[in-house]
């Protein structure tokens, strides 16, 4: 709550109170089962879920994945649909599930543990009236739906970002067997694609409003001259229709995380759930499985379309060393750290820098174009 | 010479008789006495004045003289007359009833006793009664305030206390007594009284001027004697001495110091009171209701120091004349203002400034008091380097006036008014504003010495308004809103020395507004919503009894009965019974008409104690209460928030109930009047609410079906050590308590931690608190407070998943983990200017500081996912020694 951070502020400020708070070693409880996904009805609509197990705070270690599972998806007229592991604990399959049925999800782990989801009504989310952003300074990026009948009322939204970025130094040569090479067309490395996705839980309701009209519902924000936007970005946005009983599971997690344990925070709530194991009363679970469409939308955004946005300066940490070729290449032999960028026109030297200035791919995605660019 | 005594001439002369006639020819005097009396009298080697001669004779013997105008003094035993004729000797003359003084007689004359070698005649002689009452007011000689809690003893006999008016009444055997009266910062009085009926008796005290040399007094207000266990009482003086943050002497702070008082965390507003929630406490300023008694998130209590005469808090055995919360009842009463000349304070502090003007209007019998305060906190809130902050405002104020009007020896009439209002902008689009408003009006109407009457009516106000405007779409004002207008009447009646009879009835009507959304422009979208008000009355009756039934055994009785109903106009669903509460489960809904009763809930509420004295130096006392709360505090959070609301109890919110049983032991070894005492108590509570997950506290038409009901179960044991006076003095304590609560209802559709009991937010097993004050001349004083308790439960994150793509957190049990244990020690000087009397304007310097050892107590532990990572971070408010230092005036 604001006033919490007010407070935490002034002390802040004035005291230097706040301090990294080491939580007791915790056990692993191994009876929890995680179940993230939602069952999305439509044309080629994708399922995926995700089943893991819990880890302590302290663990470094990933989730321990829930492996060899059988994982299907069945209507309320019990026609079934099965998904399968693509890698460890992750089930899925593309289907074309009737937007009007109602489903729930079936889960048998290796161990024989049976696990159900309530059959629930598919919902039918309404489409993204449109993704806007907006520069006062950074970039906020917001999304607008109303759904006409004032039936959805729930809303969650997930998305995937891509971006094109550059690298420092735009390099067409290549250093292989000891020689400096032009580079394949098709092999270039100067320009490279990344994708991120949202990080937090994004739920709105309308349901203090007379109309069902989510306007200006942020979805994230850069500061200014984030690299997501140096040259050209895009977002796609899924939104999902969310039952109340889900939109409350999201609201708990979302509290939960995201802020507890002061003193004007609630205590944290129990997560309601609507999987339960049908074979062993003392298993539990954490997730809840929602059954709608899902809606998309992608828009993209132009460096040139933002008002001064310039890219980040890496002049300094990418200094140029034009040498003679064969010193340089003497120093590329010695030096794997190195890259050939380019021979300058007037005095024939090669110019010589290190290759996280040359190729993107080191830090800046991979150099195949995405199919929707 | 000849002296004619009793009509007999004297004819052999006693040792009496030479000093008779040496001091006649020494001094201008004619000297009159029984001579078979005075035969008696042995002689012993006095020099000095005739008065101190003669008092110095007469030392141990029943012997009083009396000197009149005349140049006569008269000599008598065992008893002694006035000099003077009655003031209305000579108006009343004609015409005058012959009253039968051994009935409940009127008081006739009003004896104003002033000194101590006088013995004053109370009442008239005659009637068949063997006893007599006294009654009377017993007031500050300075500022003819009326002293409460001041104890009025009969030498050898009993112990009664002046009420909240400084009126007492005691029935002792007619002849002579001495009485003594004693109060905390008073010096003693000793008053020789000769009772021949019913009387009336006012005494005035005069303030204890402390010096080096005074022997230490023994300990006045004894604990031992007193019926009461489980109160606590503290002066303003004591409350001064306790060192505050910022200088800022604080009401609820101090409270924190005694044993089984605890709070969630320092600065925090609310307190819990051996186990009980913070909503169970009810605090009355003048017996005026207050919802929110603090400012500033609770950082500071709403109740200007300055204007209080004291706060009593009663833990256990609650008087039945107080009800209505289930824990706790916080009785703070001011001063009524000086009625012999105007005089004030101003205060000024790093946060705030502060004045307070008080003294007669016209004549002796009006006087008021007004203190008002005002922060000037801004400042530090502009020190905030977030820019999101950089709007913040926060400002408050509080203001009390209190007013006493004295038409006669028998009525008297109380005004009091009281205003507080909280307003802060934290970001520049939201603003949270909340105002208390209080008003009661007091008539008290004597009607014999054994009988008098208080009529009251109150009016209780607390609103808050949410204003939220960072979406000119959805910008909107919240508000809430709760009234109770009250009419009570409560007797006290005094028949004989064995019994002291309270009772009463009192009537409450709650108004309450349970929240409302509006659109804040005609741009925002927002869906007006009003929750239909609430309406309900409370009546209660009471009648309690404390009866001495040997010189050892004292009992007190007590029953209030009250009497709930929750009225229309309201629309109530109906819900399949035996099953959760929600959506599915309604049946339909019935809606009441106005004023239409829609469920009522009474029941008898017992307060039973009994005291026995082991020894004239320790007792040992027992309590048994019940007690009933209509009104419920709505919040999930650790502390008290400043958006809280209150519910009423409703046909499927029950009444909160809470018993207690407790016993305790009590003596004062020595004479240095220090006072030991340990007090155990077990106590027990349902219906008191917590909340199902997600659940949506303000704007919920149907909160019915988002609650659970908890039940309680709490005990304890506390050892107190106090030195009430003396250079050093102070009091050291430490409590074992615990507190459980249990969510268990099959019916509920969830519970928590199982069903099973588990700790609750405020379980704080081990409290040490050291309060001390040293003074090391009339000046100049030192205080040193330390408190010790054990962290607080908290629900700790135990594992991590992701979901939504990012890591989220598994939780414990609730309450399973504790945050690391508090410790602080704050310490703060008092110079005051010199003491000439003389001297117009006073004034003192209080420097101090808050925690001296830096210590950085944790104020809460909390996670956070920052980078995709959970992050644990504790958090301390007061991490750091902070100076203060503060101003005070006094003319």
């Amino acid at each position: 709550m604001k006033i919490f951070f007010t407070l935490l502020m002034i002390c802040a400020v004035f005291l230097h109170c706040k301090k990294p708070f080491e939580a007791p070693d915790g056990v692993v409880d191994e009876s929890v089962l995680i179940v993230d996904g939602t069952i999305a009805v439509g044309n080629n609509a994708e399922n995926i879920f995700k089943l893991s197990g819990l880890k302590t705070l302290q663990s470094n270690n990933s989730n321990p994945p829930e492996t060899k599972a059988k994982v299907s998806i069945v209507s309320a007229a019990g026609t079934s649909w099965v998904l399968s592991e693509t890698s460890s604990g992750t089930y899925q399959a593309v289907l074309n599930l009737p937007e009007k049925g109602s489903y729930k999800l079936l889960i048998e782990t290796s161990k024989g543990k049976k696990f159900e989801s309530t059959l629930e009504a598919a919902i039918a989310t309404p489409a993204i009236d449109s993704i806007t952003w907006k520069q006062p300074d950074g970039l906020d990026l917001f999304v607008h739906t109303h759904d006409q009948s004032n039936n959805t009322r729930y809303y969650r939204w997930e998305f995937i970002e891509t971006f094109e970025r550059h690298a420092w130094i735009q390099s067409e040569l290549d250093f292989v067997n000891g020689q400096v090479i032009s580079r394949p067309f098709g092999d270039q490395i100067y320009t490279c694609w990344k994708n991120d996705s949202s990080k937090s839980i994004i739920i709105n309701n309308t349901i203090s409003l007379s109309n069902d009209v989510v306007s200006y519902q942020p979805l994230t924000s850069m500061f200014k001259s984030n690299d997501k936007l140096s040259v050209r970005y895009s977002i796609l946005v899924k939104q999902i229709g969310l039952s109340k009983e889900a939109y409350n599971f999201w609201n708990i997690l979302k509290k939960n995380t995201e802020l507890t344990g002061s003193l004007f925070d609630p205590q944290p709530s129990k997560m309601p759930t609507n999987i339960r194991c049908t074979n062993d009363a003392t298993k539990k679970v954490v997730g809840y499985i929602s059954v709608a469409k899902i809606s998309e939308q992608r828009i993209f955004i132009k460096n040139s379309e933002l008002n001064v946005w310039p890219p980040i300066d890496d002049s300094e940490s990418c200094p140029v060393i034009a040498k003679r070729p064969a010193d340089a290449i003497a120093m590329l032999k010695k030096d794997a750290g190195l890259l050939p960028a380019y021979f300058e026109t007037l005095s024939g030297q090669l110019a010589i820098a290190s290759k996280y200035c040359v190729d993107c791919r080191l830090t800046k995605g991979t150099n195949v174009k995405p199919l929707f660019w | 010479m000849f002296q004619l005594v009793n009509g007999v001439l004297a004819q052999s002369r006693s040792p009496f008789d030479s000093l008779v006639s040496e001091l006649e020819k020494s001094n201008p005097y004619v000297f009159y006495y029984d001579k078979k009396q005075t035969n008696e009298i042995k002689m012993i080697r006095a020099t000095g004045s005739l008065d101190e001669v003669l008092v110095k004779i007469f030392e141990g013997t029943d012997f009083v003289f009396v000197k009149d105008s005349q140049g006569r003094i008269f000599i008598t035993k065992g008893f002694s007359f006035s000099n003077k004729l009655p003031a209305d000797y000579f108006l009343k003359r004609t015409g005058r009833e012959k009253v039968d003084t051994s009935i409940n007689e009127l008081f006739g004359n009003t004896v104003v006793a002033k000194m101590e070698n006088i013995v004053y005649v109370i009442g008239t002689k005659g009637g068949a009664t063997t006893s007599a009452v006294i009654s009377g007011y017993v007031r500050d000689a300075t500022s003819g305030e009326p002293l409460s809690s001041a104890t009025v003893a009969v030498e050898g006999g009993k112990v009664v206390s002046t009420d909240g008016f400084g009126f007492y009444s005691i029935t002792v055997p007619k002849g002579r007594h001495i009485l003594k009266i004693s109060s905390v910062g008073m010096k003693e009085l000793i008053r020789q009284v000769n009772v021949q009926g019913n009387g009336k008796l006012e005494m005035e005290m005069k303030e204890e001027v402390r010096s080096l040399k005074t022997i230490v007094v023994a300990q006045k207000q004894s604990n031992v004697r007193g019926m009461q266990m489980g109160v606590e009482r503290l002066s303003i003086k004591t409350i001064k001495q306790i060192p505050a943050i910022f200088g800022e002497t604080d009401l609820m702070r101090s409270l924190l110091t005694l044993p089984g008082v605890t709070s969630v965390g320092e600065g925090t507003a609310g307190y819990n009171v051996r186990g009980g929630a913070t909503d169970q406490n009810l605090i009355l300023l003048n017996d005026m209701t207050l919802f929110n008694p603090t400012h500033l998130f609770g950082f500071f209590s709403a109740v200007d120091p300055e204007i209080v005469r004291g706060l009593e808090l009663y833990k256990s055995a609650i008087p039945e004349k107080f009800g209505g919360r289930i824990s706790s009842i916080m009785d703070v009463t001011t001063r009524d203002g000086n009625s012999k000349k105007i005089t004030g304070t101003a205060g000024l502090g790093p946060l705030t400034s502060k004045f307070t003007l008080e003294g007669p209007l016209g004549s002796e019998k009006t006087t008021f008091l007004v203190g008002g305060r005002v922060t000037y906190s801004n400042w530090l809130l502009k020190q905030i380097p977030d820019p999101t902050f950089k709007n913040s405002k926060a400002s408050f104020y509080d203001l009390m006036m209190h007013f006493s009007h004295t038409f006669s020896d028998k009525d008297r009439v109380f005004l009091s008014g009281y205003a507080s209002s909280d307003r802060f902008k934290l970001t520049a689009d939201s603003t949270y504003a909340y105002i208390n408003r209080n008003i009661n009006i007091k008539w008290k109407h004597t009607f014999t010495n054994k009988l008098y009457a208080v009529l009251s009516n109150v009016l209780n106000q607390y609103n808050y308004t949410i204003e939220g405007r960072t979406n000119p779409l959805d910008a909107f004002d919240i508000g809430f809103g709760v009234k109770q207008i009250g009419t009570k009447a409560d007797f006290k009646y005094a028949p004989d020395n064995k019994h002291d009879i309270n009772f009463g009835v009192q009537h409450l009507l709650y108004d309450l507004k349970p929240g409302e959304i509006n659109p804040l422009n005609k741009s925002s979208i927002i869906k007006p919503l009003k929750l239909e008000n609430e309406r309900a009355t409370e009546t209660s009756i009471y009648l309690g009894d404390q009866y001495s039934l040997t010189e050892k055994l004292s009992i007190q009785a007590g029953l209030r009965y009250s009497y709930y109903r929750y009225l229309g106009a309201q629309e109530i669903y109906q819900y399949v019974p035996e099953q959760p509460r929600n959506e599915t489960t309604v049946i339909g809904s019935i809606q009441y008409k106005n004023g239409e009763l829609i469920k009522p809930y009474h029941g008898p509420e017992y307060r039973l104690s009994a005291r026995y004295l082991l020894s004239s130096k320790s007792s040992i006392k027992f309590s048994y209460n019940t007690l009933r709360q209509y009104i419920h505090m709505i919040t999930n959070t650790t502390a008290i928030s400043p958006t809280d609301i209150w519910k009423l109890s409703d046909p499927f919110i029950k009444p909160q109930i809470g018993e207690q049983f407790s016993a305790g032991f009590y003596t004062q070894p020595g004479n240095k009047g220090i006072e030991l005492s340990v007090e155990a108590y077990y106590k027990r509570s349902k219906n008191y609410l917590d909340y199902k997950s997600g659940a949506k506290l303000i704007l919920n038409e149907a909160i019915e079906r988002d609650v659970l009901n908890t039940k309680g179960k709490a005990y304890g044991l506390e050892f107190l050590v106090k030195k009430p006076t003396g250079k050093l003095n102070g009091w050291l304590s430490y409590t074992y308590s615990r507190t459980f609560l249990k969510v268990d209802d099959p019916n509920a559709g969830e519970t928590i931690n199982n069903g099973d009991y588990y700790r609750a937010n405020f379980d704080k097993p081990n409290v040490v608190s050291l309060v001390s004050n040293y003074r090391f001349s009339q000046r100049f004083s030192i205080s040193m407070t330390s408190t010790y308790s054990t962290g607080r439960p908290i629900t700790m994150p135990i594992g991590t998943f992701n979901m939504g793509g990012s890591p989220r957190v598994y939780y414990s049990e609730r309450n399973a983990y504790r945050i690391p244990d508090f410790f602080r020690t704050d310490l703060s000087m008092t110079l005051e200017g010199n003491h000439k009397l003389k001297q117009k304007v006073h004034n003192s310097w209080t420097f101090g500081i808050y925690n001296i050892t830096g210590r950085d107590n944790p104020y809460s532990v909390y996670f956070t996912l920052e980078d995709g990572a959970i992050k644990g971070y504790q958090l301390s408010v007061f991490a750091t020694a902070i100076p203060f230092l503060s101003f005070n005036l006094r003319f």
